[in-house]
């Protein structure tokens, strides 16, 4: 059964793999190269980026912006802040998500059907920000890190999702192991979940990347702004530089205006990180999980 | 395909198993571990998500945020009637559902093509460098883009504004004729969304087993007919559930994008609900407005929803309820 | 197989429940400081550097606590700094802040006003007083009124200044201290090299403007030989802002109204006025020829900068305190490059006609509802003396110049002040925005001023006599409150069509009656009534 394909693939096979290697080579060059002109702009002089003198590889180098965030310990500490609110808050969403979705997926679940439209409608209306705010104020949960996992812990549009792939899986697959004694919670954990990882991978990536630009949630429920996550700095620091406040105050201020070319090295910086953790949620891609869980 | 419809067989089985033969108590003693683990999620939307609902009573006062719901006044329709009696609502609703459409009809199927498309090639490296760079746009802010647009195609000093209007044969401004606006922002979510988009239809692809492919392969089919009866039919689900979804956010447009692109030339084209919103409510702090208009969209989407649920189910596909 | 599995799996479990651990002991931390409502004065006190007891005589430290607007990009650590220790000790405060993104402070204290937590103390600036919410906040009494105090102030009555107090009025009543700006802020700035290289003179009226427009476009102004400059640079901006644009500045010129104007009798608006046609003929006629940058209908206020400091635009409208940045920046691509503010334009043989700004930009109001309030007169008796004594001369050399030898050294007599490795000076990184929170002269001279900045404020203080005021600054109208967007938007987006070549007069004119029709003629009853009973 494992010989090699002896088919000979056919000619026009042949021509549609390289069309196909071109139109994709051509759609992620479209993709790839504003980023490089974002990040050759934050390594160039201000002059060079006003009168556009490089496309893709810096004329001159010029780390002055790098410089001037690096030189701000806060932001330093506030980086640090964003990974721990993006890791802490992925594995708990993601266990929150996988749970309830397994739980919703179950056919003999009582009003599974209202449970999952009730769901669904929660994705549909939305008391608000001002009653989110007042309920997150009644738990006391104003300052505390708590404030940005738990309003958003579920995102009701992954769940449903992730509840799709559960129960794409055969049945027979459970019905073997309740055979075998295991009960609701370990066939969630020991058989599920093995079988599902690209679904947990993709999802995890989902709710990691929301978690780290968030930034709206940790203006308005920490006060101590020193809690804030990196994003919201950065946001500060390129609306500073590209000169968005209208009236900062009297002309008596001696207010520092960074550069223009510090909000390319501010879009390089919050988003290296988050590209950086890709190649390793890629890995679950690879084809053919499913091999051999079903005998048969 | 044969497989398939064994397992549904089954599934269909032990569902009706569990239907209405035994007494409601029995099933709940006997699956109460299954409750248990319900308990989190459920006490979270009860929470997050039910308890903040109350506030959309607010569409129906004049709501005075000092004084709470319970101080403020009552005025019924007050603020329905005043959406649909304003002079732009018509315009705005039209501009919205345009771009709905187009984003629906032109965006939707990309990231699956394109999955599929990264699906066929042979090269795991190539298909590894290909999605990593994909998916680097959406990162990208909506400011960036905006400003890569003014770059690009600005009537003074555009780097392609030349060249599109020896195309056209005329001076073409893209950023302010009105005829361009739509293509305008689908062409930019296009960019920036499709390769996020491949990235849950590569989930689902890798879940397909490689046996099949094999034994279709032996049985003469060839790459289109492979695809045809094994790739699509995977992502068969995947699909149908996100259309429905989408189906919920249909009247949002996206409030950053569309406002950075909006300027006095297409603005009549462009005004879509969120950016009315925006500039009529939340930055003049009428919260009890902006709340109706959101209920309104809400109640449109709720339709949408329970209409394209309806249809999926009498195709025989699993709803989202 | 199984057991790598396995022994992956409690690796796994062992990181969850250590990062559980970590997030429920961060979250503990957190909590503790949200049990009172007022969070951030808990930190204040563990740090020590409060004055309980001072010879001010007043015994205990009065707490109060703060909101502000963030707009740099860093809060000052305000616990632990010479500054800020000074201050509260001189005048026995305990100090608490919260700093805000700018970009989300309107939905921050839309939630404090929800949840009734709102700060003693606050910034409001102009947009933010025009908040639907607010107002009523305001007509539901949250907020103490200032009339029947300020007499025994008289730091902070004469520091302000009667003509500011009266501006800054909403309904009748004052709200809180205006923070003080220039008032001849609108104008233009204009590169004066270039009008060097064309031995052109400063233009001072419309023709003479013309004529310059005209030369920096065709004449080939910084000399390289190459048709690469333009005239003039300016972006449509959104109506809440249309100020900036350059058309209102113009148009007040012209003689236009500075948005409102009463005059025999009568509510007039500019936007139907013949001066204000003159002056956006005046703009289609330069945009027509190609002196002018002709993506004006389709960019932001920030590229239009962006155009400027290029170096390939002469001149642009904005606000005149902005020439320094501009000079900074534009200096880095084109090093002889020169800018200078535009001479206030007049017609011939007439005198200029500047438009006004309202002389503040929002005030410092304060709470009266809510757990946060201000919550007796006599407590606000005592903030008052607080920005009473910051008004006096020693107080407002302090907040200028610092602590000698931590932010200023004294050379030669002058006070210099010291930089940072950023280039940021020590005082603004001690002090931070809390700056917007005091009460500030709307400019200050300092003897290290550069030329330009000394002509920014000459020309502040000269326009000073040209003034042309909104009468309609401290106005109400319900309609206007409920529909100002869309009304704005409508005469925006006409004048602009107009300059573009869109529309003509008529097309104008038709707009202009839309803008009657969907509530400017409601507008202008109801300014009419209220200035016939409130300020007549």
């Amino acid at each position: 059964m494992k010989e090699k394909s002896k088919i000979k693939q056919s000619t026009g096979s042949r021509i549609f793999d390289c069309f196909n290697i071109l139109f994709l080579g051509c759609a992620g060059l479209l993709c790839i190269v504003p980023f490089l002109y974002v990040i050759a702009a934050s390594v160039s002089p201000l002059s060079d980026i006003l009168t556009r003198k490089f496309f893709i590889i810096p004329v001159h180098f010029d780390f002055t912006a790098y410089k001037y965030l690096f030189s701000s310990i806060q932001l330093m500490k506030s980086m640090g802040i964003s990974v721990m609110v993006t890791v802490v808050g992925t594995v708990l969403s993601m266990s929150m998500t996988l749970l309830t979705a397994y739980v919703l997926s179950k056919p003999q679940l009582i009003g599974r059907r209202v449970l999952n439209a009730l769901v669904v409608f929660t994705m549909l209306f939305s008391g608000g920000m001002i009653p989110t705010y007042l309920v997150v104020y009644k738990m006391n949960l104003i300052d505390s890190f708590l404030a940005l996992w738990l309003p958003g812990c579920i995102s009701a549009y992954n769940m449903i999702l992730v509840r799709t792939s559960i129960s794409a899986l055969p049945s027979e697959l459970e019905e073997a192991a309740t055979v075998d004694g295991c009960n609701y919670f370990q066939c969630f954990y020991k058989i599920v979940i093995p079988l599902i990882k690209p679904t947990i991978a993709t999802f995890s990536l989902f709710y990691a990347v929301g978690y780290w630009n968030s930034y709206f949630d940790a203006t308005i429920y920490l006060n101590d702004s020193s809690k804030w996550p990196i994003q919201v700095w950065l946001r500060q620091i390129v609306l500073l530089s590209s000169g968005g406040f209208s009236d900062t105050g009297s002309i008596s201020e001696l207010g520092y205006i960074p550069p223009q070319n510090v909000s390319y090295a501010v879009i390089v910086f919050a988003t290296i990180p988050i590209l950086c953790v890709y190649p390793f949620v890629q890995k679950y891609f690879t084809k053919g999980m499913m091999v051999g869980s079903v005998k048969g | 395909m044969k497989k398939e419809k064994i397992l549904s067989a089954e599934k269909f089985i032990s569902v009706n198993k569990s239907r209405g033969r035994e007494p409601v108590l029995v099933r709940f003693r006997k699956d109460w571990m299954l409750y248990v683990m319900l308990m989190p999620g459920l006490v979270y939307f009860l929470i997050f998500k039910y308890g903040p609902m109350v506030g959309l009573i607010t569409a129906f006062q004049d709501y005075n945020s000092m004084l709470g719901w319970f101080g403020s006044t009552f005025v019924g329709l007050k603020h329905f009637k005043r959406l649909f009696s304003d002079a732009n609502f018509l315009n705005i609703f039209r501009n919205t559902l345009v771009l709905a459409f187009y984003n629906i009809i032109i965006f939707f199927p990309l990231p699956i093509i394109f999955a599929l498309l990264i699906n066929e090639v042979k090269s795991i490296k190539y298909k590894n460098v290909v999605q990593s760079v994909f998916y680097i746009p959406h990162f990208v802010s909506w400011v960036v883009v905006a400003g890569i647009c003014t770059t690009l195609f600005s009537s003074q000093s555009g780097a392609l504004t030349d060249m599109i209007s020896n195309l056209f044969g005329r001076k073409v401004s893209i950023l302010s004729e009105e005829s361009f606006f739509a293509p305008l922002i689908t062409g930019q979510v296009i960019w920036k969304e499709t390769g996020w988009g491949t990235i849950m239809f590569l989930a689902a692809l890798s879940g397909v087993d490689l046996q099949l492919y094999e034994a279709a392969k032996i049985d003469g089919a060839n790459r289109r007919q492979q695809m045809w009866h094994i790739t699509l039919p995977a992502l068969k689900t995947t699909i149908i559930t996100l259309l429905i979804l989408r189906m919920g956010t249909f009247l949002n447009t996206g409030f950053e994008q569309i406002f950075l692109m909006l300027n006095t030339m297409n603005r009549s084209v462009g005004e879509v609900f969120d950016t009315y919103v925006y500039q009529t409510a939340l930055t003049n702090g009428r919260i009890s407005y902006g709340t109706a208009v959101g209920l309104f969209k809400s109640v449109v989407s709720l339709f949408l929803v329970i209409g394209t649920n309806k249809i999926a189910k009498k195709a025989g596909e699993e709803g989202v309820y | 197989m199984k057991e790598k599995r396995q022994g992956k799996r409690s690796k796994t479990a062992m990181l969850i429940s250590l990062l559980l651990v970590l997030a429920m002991a961060l979250t503990a931390c957190g909590n503790s400081n949200s049990t009172t409502t007022s969070t951030s004065s808990e930190s204040a006190e563990n740090t020590g550097t409060e004055a309980k007891e001072t010879d001010a005589g007043n015994g205990e430290a009065f707490k109060i606590t703060m909101m502000q607007e963030l707009y740099s990009d860093a809060a000052p650590d305000y616990a632990n700094n010479a500054w800020f220790a000074y201050l509260q000790e001189e005048l026995n405060v305990e100090l608490s802040i919260n700093f805000v993104p700018t970009s989300t402070y309107v939905d921050k204290i839309t939630t404090y006003i929800a949840s009734n937590t709102l700060p003693m103390v606050f910034t409001a600036r102009s947009d933010v007083l025009q908040n639907n919410n607010l107002i009523m906040s305001m007509e539901s009494d949250g907020f103490w009124t200032l009339d029947d105090y300020l007499a025994d102030y008289p730091n902070l009555y004469e520091f302000v200044g009667a003509q500011t107090w009266e501006n800054s009025k909403i309904n009748g009543k004052n709200y809180g201290i205006p923070r003080l700006r220039i008032l001849a802020r609108n104008g233009a700035i204009i590169r004066q090299d270039w009008l060097d290289n064309l031995e052109l003179d400063m233009p001072e009226t419309f023709d003479e403007l013309y004529e310059v427009l005209r030369a920096f476009t065709e004449d080939d102004p910084d000399g390289n030989g190459v048709d690469d400059t333009y005239g003039l640079t300016t972006a449509y901006e959104v109506a809440a802002n249309r100020s900036w644009n350059g058309i209102q500045t113009l148009a007040v010129a012209f003689g236009a109204p500075n948005g409102w104007v009463y005059a025999d009798g009568e509510m007039v608006p500019d936007y139907g006025t013949e001066e204000y046609l003159t002056a956006l003929q005046y703009l289609r006629k330069i945009y027509e020829n190609g002196y002018m940058n002709l993506d004006f209908g389709e960019i932001t206020a920030n590229t239009r900068y962006e155009y400027f400091q290029q170096g390939s635009y002469g001149m642009v409208f904005g606000v005149i305190d902005d020439a320094n940045n501009q000079q900074e920046n534009l200096v880095q691509v084109v090093p002889d490059a020169q800018c200078a503010v535009l001479a206030a334009l007049h017609k011939e043989g007439e005198d200029p006609l500047c438009n006004a700004t309202a002389g503040f930009n929002g005030l410092l109001m304060f709470t009266k509802f809510g757990s946060n309030a201000i919550e007796t007169e006599d407590d606000l008796r005592k903030i008052l003396s607080f920005y009473d004594s910051l008004c006096k001369e020693d107080m407002q050399d302090f907040i200028g110049y610092g602590i000698e030898g931590v932010h200023h050294e004294v050379i030669d007599g002058v006070k210099t002040l010291f930089y940072n490795d950023q280039g940021k000076t020590v005082l603004s990184v001690d002090v931070g925005d809390f700056s917007q929170l005091l009460p500030i002269a709307a400019f200050t001279r300092r003897p290290t001023d550069t030329a330009l900045i000394t002509s920014v404020f000459d020309a502040a203080d000269e326009r000073e006599a040209y003034l042309v005021n909104d009468v309609s600054t401290n106005l109400k109208s319900d309609t206007k409150n409920e529909l100002s967007s869309e009304l704005d938007t409508i005469m925006m987006d006409a004048s602009v069509k107009f300059i573009v070549g869109t529309i003509d007069e008529a097309g104008y004119l038709n707009e202009y009656a839309k803008w009657l029709a969907q509530g400017g003629e409601d507008v202008i009853k109801e300014f009419k009534a209220y200035y016939e009973e409130y300020i007549q």
